[in-house]
């Protein structure tokens, strides 16, 4: 009953919308928290992840996950100790493990590693294990947002309230950079190192202009990222373009349709 | 210390290198209204996220009662350019409430037109009296104020002022506020805290301006407070505080 998963297009539509979908509300939380970085930084790190599944002969979609988890709580630590400023913290984090993960590369020369993958992803090549990462670890995230979703809205609009008046459950910020990791992880795939940032942010930053409440964002970020992958697609299906890219070129065209729509709402007041 | 809502007991505070505070004793009790004035970089604000737990002592000891209800005006409230958050949102900020009794808080402090605006584009009094109706709205058993009513009109800062102290009474709610302004200092305070790096004195209005801490530490200012606390010894009557000079 699930034929239409053996061609390659059914399943990069199906993991690019499920992706999307999830990628908005994170997109937003991100966006707000000034932590738009965040994704690029744990997307470095899965080179590493490559690697050391290939040392340890652990399926590399798995290996990624993991080195994204570890990354990102490297990460929470960091930002907890005073001293360094995030996106100081975020580009040790982001170049340290590419250098570590280039540097193991070299040291096996009989390792050759598909980087134009890892930089722009491979989306027409989305196998049974990406789609069971995606629909499982997707799944578990998704359902971990709404359940934070209160408590991380309260600490974006303000740490010190939040704290002080005691609404933020104790453990889900540290949950939230979990969940991020996970994202990321699945992301890749998707779009690459080079392009997690712009499923991540582009969409909520579009939808930016024309919402008026956090979950009203949301909702949009993820309608603006499904809109831009199923586009996106179509497009390079039709001409034969990269579909990552169609799908940016996508979110980019809705981003300037939304600033421009909003400016024109604006000026009718 | 069934009526003592937050307590501090030898607490000291060390921020980096820097020694904020030391030796902090302080205790607040249901009901009553404490204020803490001192010099800039006097470790005010400091003590306030000290007790809130928002700082964790370095040395001594901090407790709050089991189940106690904060409400907090922080000194600096800025949100994201990038949040999209309507004043109606702020105030559903930890527990969802209808709008009559939204607009009911909000007509306290003269904001009720603000509800559906957006929090960035208020200007600074108005964003001040929605926090400040947000405070109040969950009806806390301690509202805590660190220059709440910083950018507040002078009239506006009376109004205020008057509100605070009455909804302490009919609440029984106890207040924390900070303030730089002696003239702030309400004749309905309690207890007031001269705060320069520790709890230099601290007692009733009328006894600490006498006190010689406190003179050092405001120098001239101290004898316009003594006379303005003075004046209002003698003649408890709202309306005097608008005419005040300043």
């Amino acid at each position: 009953m699930f034929e239409f998963l053996d061609d390659f297009f059914a399943r990069a539509m199906i993991a690019g919308i499920a992706v999307a979908l999830i990628a908005g509300p994170f997109g937003c939380l991100l966006a707000w928290r000034r932590m738009a970085f965040m994704g690029e930084t744990i997307a470095h790190s899965s080179l590493l992840g490559v690697v050391l599944g290939l040392m340890l002969g652990v399926v590399p979609q798995y290996a990624i996950l993991f080195v994204a988890m570890v990354m990102a709580v490297v990460l929470y630590f960091l930002d907890k100790a005073e001293g360094l400023a995030r996106d100081v913290s975020l580009s040790v984090i982001a170049h340290g493990a590419l250098g570590v993960g280039l540097f193991l590369i070299s040291l096996m020369p009989e390792v050759q590693v598909d980087l134009e993958a890892y930089l722009f992803g491979s989306l027409f090549a989305i196998d049974e294990v990406d789609l069971l990462i995606i629909f499982i670890g997707g799944g578990a995230i998704f359902t971990a947002l709404l359940v934070y979703w209160r408590s991380l809205v309260a600490v974006t609009i303000s740490p010190e309230l939040a704290y002080a008046e005691n609404v933020v459950r104790p453990e889900a910020e540290f949950i939230f950079t979990l969940m991020v990791a996970v994202l990321v992880a699945i992301t890749m795939k998707i779009t690459g190192l080079l392009l997690v940032s712009a499923i991540l942010i582009i969409p909520a930053a579009a939808a930016r202009f024309i919402s008026k409440s956090p979950e009203q964002m949301a909702v949009f970020a993820s309608l603006i990222g499904m809109t831009s992958v199923a586009a996106g697609l179509y497009i390079s299906l039709l001409n034969d373009v990269a579909g990552n890219a169609a799908i940016i070129v996508v979110a980019i065209g809705l981003f300037v349709l939304c600033f421009a729509g909003s400016k024109l709402l604006f000026r009718n007041h | 210390m069934s009526d003592i809502l937050i307590r501090a007991e030898q607490a000291s505070l060390l921020l980096g290198n820097r020694q904020v505070l030391r030796a902090v004793d302080f205790e607040i009790i249901a009901g009553e209204i404490a204020i803490f004035i001192g010099p800039n970089g006097g470790g005010k604000t400091s003590l306030v996220k000290m007790l809130l737990g928002l700082y964790p002592a370095t040395e001594g000891l901090i407790e709050r009662k089991a189940g106690l209800k904060i409400s907090y005006v922080p000194q600096k409230f800025e949100i994201s350019p990038f949040l999209p958050l309507t004043v109606k949102r702020l105030l559903n900020f930890t527990q969802k409430y209808d709008d009559e009794t939204l607009v009911e808080v909000l007509e306290t402090t003269d904001c009720e037109h603000l509800l559906g605006a957006q929090v960035k584009q208020l200007s600074g009094g108005e964003l001040q009296r929605v926090l400040l109706a947000r405070a109040m709205i969950s009806k806390p058993d301690i509202l805590v104020l660190d220059e709440a009513l910083q950018g507040v009109d002078q009239a506006g800062e009376v109004q205020l002022n008057n509100l605070i102290s009455s909804y302490s009474k009919q609440h029984g709610t106890a207040i924390l506020m900070v303030s730089h302004d002696l003239h702030l200092v309400m004749k309905s305070t309690d207890k007031v805290y001269c705060i320069n790096g520790h709890i230099c004195c601290h007692g009733k209005p009328e006894q600490v301006q006498h006190m010689d801490e406190f003179k050092d530490i405001f120098g001239s200012l101290a004898d316009q407070f003594a006379v303005y606390t003075h004046k209002h010894d003698h003649n408890h009557e709202l309306g005097h505080e608008l005419g005040h000079e300043h």
